[in-house]
Parts: C-alpha cells; sequence; structure tokens
C-alpha cells in the first residue's frame, strides 16, 4: 500500500458528473484500506456552474483540500476546465481531457471567445496530457450517458487502486438496469490506448 | 485517521463508511437520540435535515424560517426532548431574539443548533462568524473538523447542553458540510421524553423573573470556562515545540498539512476557551501561531487573556476560506520555519469566467425580461431570480437579505424616491420565510407598489426543499398546499392576479394594470421549478435557419440552451453565425421565441 497521499482533482461544469467520478474514487480507495477525504463546494452547481472535487487517498489524510501543484492527476470533464485546473497539477502529473466543449453562456454575450488548441494551451514538457472525446467514445459504447463511467475507466487505470474494487464498487453503485451498459464503459476506458 | 474525541468509543461499530458533514450531523442526531430536528434550508445545511428526515425515528420537517425552527425546537425540548436545530450562518440572525431568550431560560431538553459558517462566501450573503453569537448569546459552541467529529459533536453538545442547563451550538464550514470523511457508525441511545413540566420563574422572561436569570447565566458561564480546562474535546498534540499552532474546526487540517512536525493546540470547544491551556501552550512553544476560520475571534480572545506574540489572521488572509496554500505563504511571509516543500505551480493559460445562469426553461426568466422593458425598478430578494441581477437580464436592482424586498419597496415609495413604476419582486419560499409581514405594511400604509411573488412552488435556489407551497413534507409524504392568494387577500390586498411567467406579454399587461391600480397590488406567477421536484421538458423550439438574421436577440434571455451555429446567418447583413437551439436542454418555454422579430425560433415538429 502507498503510504503518500495521492491526490484526484476533478473539475466540469455541473451535471456533467464530476462528483460521482470522485465519489466513487474515494468509495474505491476507502474499500482498499486507505483514508480517505472528498470534498468540493457545491452550491451554485445545478445552474451550470464549475464543479471542481478534490479527491485524497493514503495512509493518513490531512486537509480534504488539494493545494495548487499538488495534484498527481486532473481529470477534466470539460475543455475549458481543464485550462482552469491545470494550476493544481504537480510537475510529473498527468491530466486527463475530455475534449467535450461546453461554451459559457455568457461567453456569447461578453463577446468571449471559446479557447482552441486547448491540448497545446496546456503542454508544457514536464506533464503529461491526454485527452480524448468521451462523449463519441460514450455514444459508441452505447448512450451519451456512459461519459463519467467511461472517463472514470480512463482515470482508474493510472491510480494504484485494485481492479476488482472498483468493479464491486461499480456494482453496488448502479442497478441492474444501467449495469451493464456501465461496465461497458468502465472497461472501454480502462483499455483506451493513449 | 480522524481526530475525534480521541480514546473515547464505547461499543463495537455498526460499520465504517465515508460520509459528507452534513450527513455525519444527521447520524450524530440518529445515535444521540434526536426526536424533533427542524431547519431551514440554506446553503452549506441542508443537507442536514434532508438526511435526518431518512430516519423514522426523527420528526424532522422544513420550517417557515429559521426563527420559526428554532422556537419550534424550543417547544420539543421544553418536553425534554432531544432537539437539533440547522440553518445557515445568515440564519442565525434571523433566529436571534429566540436564540438570545434561550440561552437565558435554559433547557430541559438537549438542544443543539448546527449553524454553518460559509468562509469564502461560496453561496451567501455575507461571511460571519457562528462563534461571535455563542459569545454574544454565552452559550458553549464546538467546532468539529471533519465528518467523525461532526457525527461525535452532535452527541457531546446535547450532553453539555442537559448537564449545564443551556443550548449548545455547533458550528461546521462550508468544508466541514460538504467533505466526505471516515465515519464509524453506532447504534442509537433512546432517550425517554420527560413531558413538560411547568415552571414560569424559568420559561416566562418577564422582567422581574428574567433577572434572575441572567445571575443563572453568569453563573453557568464560569462554570463552562472551568470545564473546558479539562474536557477532552481541546487537545494538545505535542510535537516540534519551534512552532506551536493555536486552531480549529478544517482549519487544523490544512494546518497539519502544512507544519506536520509542529505541535497543536487543537480547540474543539472554540466558546469559552480554555485560558489556563492556552497560557501554557503558549509559553511551551517558540512560534506561536492562530490559525482560524472566519473572522479573527480566538485571536481576540488571546489578547483578552495578554497574549500578543503571535503570528495571527493579518499574515493569512482578511477574508474568504483557508487552504493549504494561504497557509504556506502566510508562514512564509512571517518567517514561520516550515520542512515541507512548497509545491512548484505551473500556469499554462486563462480560461473564460463561466458564472451560474438560470436553467434552461426558468419560470423567472420572461416575467423579469418584462421588468425590463417596463423599466420598472425591481427590489428583489434572494433565489434564483436574483440571477436576473447579471448580463444579459440585467432586470434586479437590489437584494438585500431575505424578506427585504416588500420593505424596501415601501420605504422607497414612501419618500418619492423614484419615478419608474416600483416592484418587488420575491419568490414563494422567501415570501412565506419574511414576506408576509412586510406586506402587512404595504396594506397597513397602503403605498403604492407591486408586489410580484415568483411562485415555483419550491425553495430552488438551495437545491428544491418543499415549502408552505409545495405539496409535501422533508420525508416526501404529502400535505396541505397554502393558498398564497388567500394569504395576500387575508392580508387585505385588493388586486390579486395570476400570470403565467412564460408569457412576456402577458406579464407587460399585469404589471401596467397592477402598477396604476391605487395601493398595493400583487401579481401571482403560475409555473413551477423546470428542475424541482420534477424535471420539466416539453417540445423544444429550434432555429429555422433561412429566416435567422444572426442579430442575437434571442440571446438576451441568458438561456444556456441557446448557442452559436457554424453557420452564417443566410439573412446576415454583416456576416454574423445564425443561433442554434441545444434540443437536448431546451424545455420548449417558448420565451426566445417571443424575442425573435422574424419569428424564426418555432416549435420543433416531429
Ligand atoms: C437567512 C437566510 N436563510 C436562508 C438562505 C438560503 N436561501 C437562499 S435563496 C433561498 C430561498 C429561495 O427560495 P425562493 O425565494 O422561493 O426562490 P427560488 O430559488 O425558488 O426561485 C434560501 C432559503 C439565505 N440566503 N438567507
Ligand atoms: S432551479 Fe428552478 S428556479 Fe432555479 S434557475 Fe433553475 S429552473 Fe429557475
Ligand atoms: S433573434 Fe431570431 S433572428 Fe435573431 S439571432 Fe435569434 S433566432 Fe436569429
Ligand atoms: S424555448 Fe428558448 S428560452 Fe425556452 S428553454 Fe428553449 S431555448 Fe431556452
Amino acid at each position: 500500500m502507498k503510504e503518500t497521499a495521492t491526490n484526484v482533482y476533478v473539475v466540469g461544469v455541473g451535471g456533467q458528473g464530476a462528483v460521482m467520478a470522485t465519489e466513487l474514487t474515494s468509495e474505491v480507495a476507502l474499500a482498499a484500506g486507505y483514508d480517505v477525504k472528498k470534498g468540493e463546494v457545491h452550491g451554485m452547481s445545478q445552474r451550470g456552474g464549475i464543479i471542481a472535487s478534490h479527491a485524497r487517498f493514503g495512509k493518513n489524510i490531512t486537509s480534504p483540500v488539494i493545494g495548487k501543484g499538488e495534484a498527481d492527476y486532473i481529470l477534466a470533464f470539460e475543455a475549458v476546465e481543464a485550462l482552469r485546473s491545470i494550476e493544481w497539477l504537480k510537475p510529473g502529473g498527468t491530466i486527463i481531457v475530455n475534449e467535450q466543449k461546453i461554451v459559457p453562456p455568457i461567453a456569447h454575450f461578453l463577446k468571449i471567445e471559446y479557447p482552441d488548441n486547448i491540448k497545446e494551451k496546456l503542454e508544457d514538457g514536464k506533464r503529461k496530457v491526454i485527452t480524448l472525446n468521451a462523449f463519441e467514445k460514450a455514444v459508441e459504447v452505447g448512450s451519451e450517458l456512459l461519459v463519467n463511467t467511461l472517463l472514470l475507466g480512463v482515470l482508474s487505470k493510472l491510480l494504484e487502486l485494485p481492479e476488482k474494487t472498483w468493479k464491486e464498487v461499480l456494482t453496488k453503485r448502479f442497478g441492474t438496469k444501467m449495469l451493464e451498459l456501465n461496465m461497458k464503459a468502465f472497461e472501454a476506458g480502462r483499455t483506451m490506448k493513449f | 485517521m480522524s481526530g475525534a474525541v480521541k480514546g473515547k468509543r464505547r461499543e463495537k461499530s455498526e460499520g465504517r463508511v465515508l460520509l459528507s458533514g452534513n450527513e455525519a450531523f444527521a447520524r450524530g442526531a440518529y445515535e444521540a437520540g434526536v426526536v424533533l430536528a427542524s431547519a431551514y434550508p440554506g446553503t452549506p445545511s441542508s443537507e442536514i435535515l434532508l438526511n435526518e428526515a431518512g430516519y423514522k425515528e426523527i420528526i424532522a420537517d422544513w420550517a417557515a424560517n429559521e426563527k420559526t425552527a428554532f422556537e419550534i425546537g424550543i417547544g420539543s425540548a421544553m418536553a425534554g426532548a432531544r432537539t437539533m436545530i440547522s440553518m445557515k450562518q445568515p440564519g442565525v440572525s434571523v433566529c436571534l431574539d429566540a436564540l438570545l431568550n434561550w440561552s437565558h431560560t435554559g433547557t430541559p431538553g438537549g438542544f443543539v443548533l448546527v449553524a454553518c459558517d460559509d468562509p469564502g462566501q461560496h453561496s451567501s450573503q455575507t461571511e460571519d462568524d457562528t462563534r461571535m453569537y455563542a459569545k454574544l448569546a454565552r452559550v458553549p459552541c464546538l467546532d468539529p473538523s471533519d465528518s467523525m467529529e461532526a457525527k461525535e459533536f452532535v452527541g457531546e453538545a446535547l450532553a453539555l447542553s442537559e448537564k449545564f442547563d443551556t443550548l449548545t451550538i455547533v458550528r461546521s464550514t462550508t468544508r466541514v458540510s460538504h467533505s466526505k470523511t471516515i465515519v464509524d457508525l453506532y447504534p442509537r441511545t433512546e432517550y425517554p421524553i420527560k413531558g413538560f413540566e411547568r415552571n414560569p420563574n424559568k420559561y416566562v422572561v418577564v422582567p422581574g423573573r428574567a433577572i434572575l436569570r441572567e445571575t443563572e447565566v453568569i453563573k453557568r458561564l464560569a462554570a463552562l470556562k472551568e470545564y473546558v480546562e479539562t474536557s477532552p474535546l481541546n487537545q494538545v498534540e505535542w510535537n516540534s515545540k519551534e512552532v506551536g499552532v493555536i486552531t480549529s474546526g478544517v482549519a487544523y487540517y490544512h494546518a497539519k498539512h502544512v507544519l506536520p512536525e509542529a505541535s497543536f493546540l487543537k480547540l474543539g470547544i472554540s466558546f469559552p476557551l480554555p485560558e489556563k491551556m492556552i497560557k501554557d501552550f503558549a509559553s511551551k512553544v517558540k512560534r506561536l501561531v492562530v490559525i482560524e476560520e472566519t473572522r479573527p475571534f480566538f485571536e481576540e480572545e488571546l489578547k483578552i487573556m495578554g497574549i500578543y506574540d503571535f503570528v495571527g489572521m493579518d499574515s493569512f488572509r482578511v477574508q474568504g476560506e483557508l487552504d493549504p496554500d494561504i497557509i504556506r505563504a502566510g508562514l512564509k511571509k512571517a518567517g514561520v520555519p516550515m520542512e515541507q516543500p512548497e509545491p512548484t505551480v505551473i500556469k499554462t493559460a486563462e480560461a473564460p469566467p463561466r458564472p451560474p445562469v438560470m436553467c434552461p426553461g426558468c419560470p423567472h426568466r420572461g416575467i423579469f425580461l418584462a421588468f425590463k422593458k417596463l423599466d420598472a425598478n425591481v427590489f428583489s430578494d434572494i433565489g434564483c431570480y436574483t440571477l436576473a441581477f447579471a448580463p444579459p437580464i440585467n432586470a434586479l436592482h437590489t437584494a438585500i437579505c431575505m424578506g427585504a424586498s416588500i420593505g424596501n419597496a415601501v420605504g422607497m415609495a414612501k419618500v418619492h424616491g423614484t419615478d419608474k413604476p416600483i416592484i418587488a419582486a420575491l419568490g414563494d419560499g422567501t415570501f412565506v420565510h419574511s414576506g408576509m409581514t412586510p406586506l402587512y405594511d404595504a396594506v397597513y400604509t397602503q403605498t403604492n407598489i407591486t408586489i410580484v411573488i415568483l411562485d415555483n412552488r419550491i425553495t430552488a435556489m438551495t437545491g428544491g426543499q418543499p415549502a408552505a407551497e409545495s405539496g409535501f413534507r422533508a420525508n416526501g409524504s404529502p400535505t396541505v398546499v397554502v393558498d398564497l392568494e388567500a394569504l395576500v387577500r387575508g392580508i387585505g390586498i385588493k388586486f390579486v392576479k395570476h400570470v403565467d411567467p412564460y408569457d412576456i406579454k402577458a406579464c407587460m399587461d399585469v404589471l401596467k394594470e397592477a402598477i396604476a391600480f391605487e395601493g398595493p397590488a400583487v401579481v401571482l406567477t403560475n409555473r413551477p421549478c423546470a428542475l424541482m421536484p420534477k424535471k420539466i421538458k416539453d417540445k423544444p423550439y429550434m432555429v429555422i435557419e433561412d429566416k435567422c438574421t444572426g442579430c442575437g436577440v434571442c440571446m438576451s434571455c441568458g438561456c444556456p440552451a441557446i448557442g452559436l451555429s457554424d453557420q452564417v446567418a443566410k439573412k446576415s447583413k454583416k456576416g454574423e453565425k445564425a443561433r442554434t437551439i441545444d434540443p437536448t436542454l431546451c424545455t420548449g418555454c417558448s420565451v426566445c421565441a417571443q424575442l425573435c422579430a422574424v419569428h424564426a425560433i418555432e416549435l420543433m415538429e416531429k
């Protein structure tokens, strides 16, 4: 078991399932015997605001908040939110970016352009950037509702948590109806090559 | 692992789970035998009552406002039942009168108030500190730092309450309430309800008797000050004596993250403070650091004790939430030695802002556009509709505190402060909370204002809690629906009309009539929230590409379902892009279609 804390920072837009991703990661870490803390501030999320959720696990976790430059992994559900979060990533860390774009409604009004070439903007040579279009991939697997489980699959491959525990937690989480599809999406994410 | 009341626990745990602080407060109420829970919703506190309602042993309901929640709690505690009240910190201001008097009388049944502060104002109008209220009321205040403590401190608070004949406050913060940490579960302990015993000397606060209670409160505070010196909730953790930190709440963990080698005095009770313990700790460490959220409360108390030499709030921040980054920067500035390396922060690019917006199909959107067209001065309130202050709607001009709208409008009208129509606009939730009494003022003085009750049948802003207008209770069971029209007519309003808030023209017509009416007039809207309790999704609208000129007027309603197309609009003069509507987001409310002069937005045919 790893002694030092692993810090997973998940960002997205309200309603995308970013909180569910840290929730499940935390459950898996708990079941694997780690101390865990998970946190985010919610309130405005319902109305299209920003979500940033922190999950930390290890032998002994103190603060529930991941500081800037401390995240080992960032999972970004949305491209602009990846840009906003990048300060949190440590040198040597990995960011997984879902290339899906959700243009802030106010952007048109304030005449702000949605930034392009997000991948290039994130790359600094010191950190690893993984990009994918999880929306398209999820539709391929069976439904657009599977974006978050698919992304979780990608993340899970990088974390030192047992695959078996992931599957147990997912089985507990999803009712029988959605289980098969979610497992398929998780597997698809887990086996993606970058 | 969790620092909760170390070495204290008795029975075997029933399991180990991850709970948010709010879930843990509710679990604490369950385990500690709470019989009645009463609350008023408000982020970050709302999930407490929601979870209490999930335990069949607890009678849990939303109250009309924080003061009635508190007073219902008093009734229950007077019967000797263990009672828990919860609210966000601004709510404590609302119930302060009841709170101060209930401190005076003392409580026969355990009474705990969980108040959630919001440092950083993630979702609050003010950034105040509940510890100040505890000091004012001279009641103990407990300060949990994680979910395990959140749960355990509820039981501790109830025991303190019964032992010292006082209500007890448990103060949470957004991080404690919303973070999930590991909690050990224990079974519930039942406490029999003793029943009401008459005791006018205690419960009737007429001056002659109240003065005797004051003596009791002074004695009680002295006893509490003695108790906190040995309470297991205040813990010293000796480590290196180079740096000693006095802290409480989640700040304890942030500080531990940055200063793992330091010694700590962790205050589980943040009022009253253990003076001897603090002086002893301060005398044994080389550099004393005080790390606290939100106001410099410990700092001022330390100065009263005669301790001046420490690194305090001005090194860390003057407002906002603490986190490890802020603490590290503050310690560095103050020259406090740190052994942990500083993280490397690399920034690469800026991201555009993403403020919250009203949902697609929000019932508030259309009628606020009508206010705008009428160029009314809109005195408003706190709810989802407050978002109408921002671009692109910009049709809301004040929001002071819950229930302020009608009173503000009355005052403005009385001094003829504007020639524009005066509209007071507030939600049904806020009207029930504290809008009825100022409506009485408007009737009593026959002031010429228009009051719009934005009745979306729910308390939406805080996550969709039911209220008197919803027809169901906190546990989901059905109940009567309060008839708002009958209510306002009962207060004496003569002009009452209902309007469909999606229909901008109809809204303007009704509003013009109401504004022309001599005396106060009430307009009630009749569309539910598009999200809660049921998601509304009718046939969506679409932009007919051949007709769209790319003028962008439809976007002035701020609906997030409307976006820019990749195509230049066919009828565009200057090469503007056409607009499109995302059919998965559009609820079919029709508001944008009413704005398009060339009728390019039409109902999507299957
Ligand atoms: C004193 C106080 N208590 C609670 C809150 C939390 N709060 C914010 S808006 C709101 C009520 C919203 O209900 P309503 O007026 O019906 O508007 P809606 O959000 O449904 O549009 C509440 C309870 C607060 N801001 N202040
Ligand atoms: S939650 Fe309901 S009231 Fe609030 S913005 Fe959304 S639709 Fe409007
Ligand atoms: S208002 Fe009508 S014409 Fe103008 S951009 Fe919108 S859809 Fe096109
Ligand atoms: S009809 Fe227009 S304003 Fe209403 S939800 Fe659809 S896109 Fe938004």
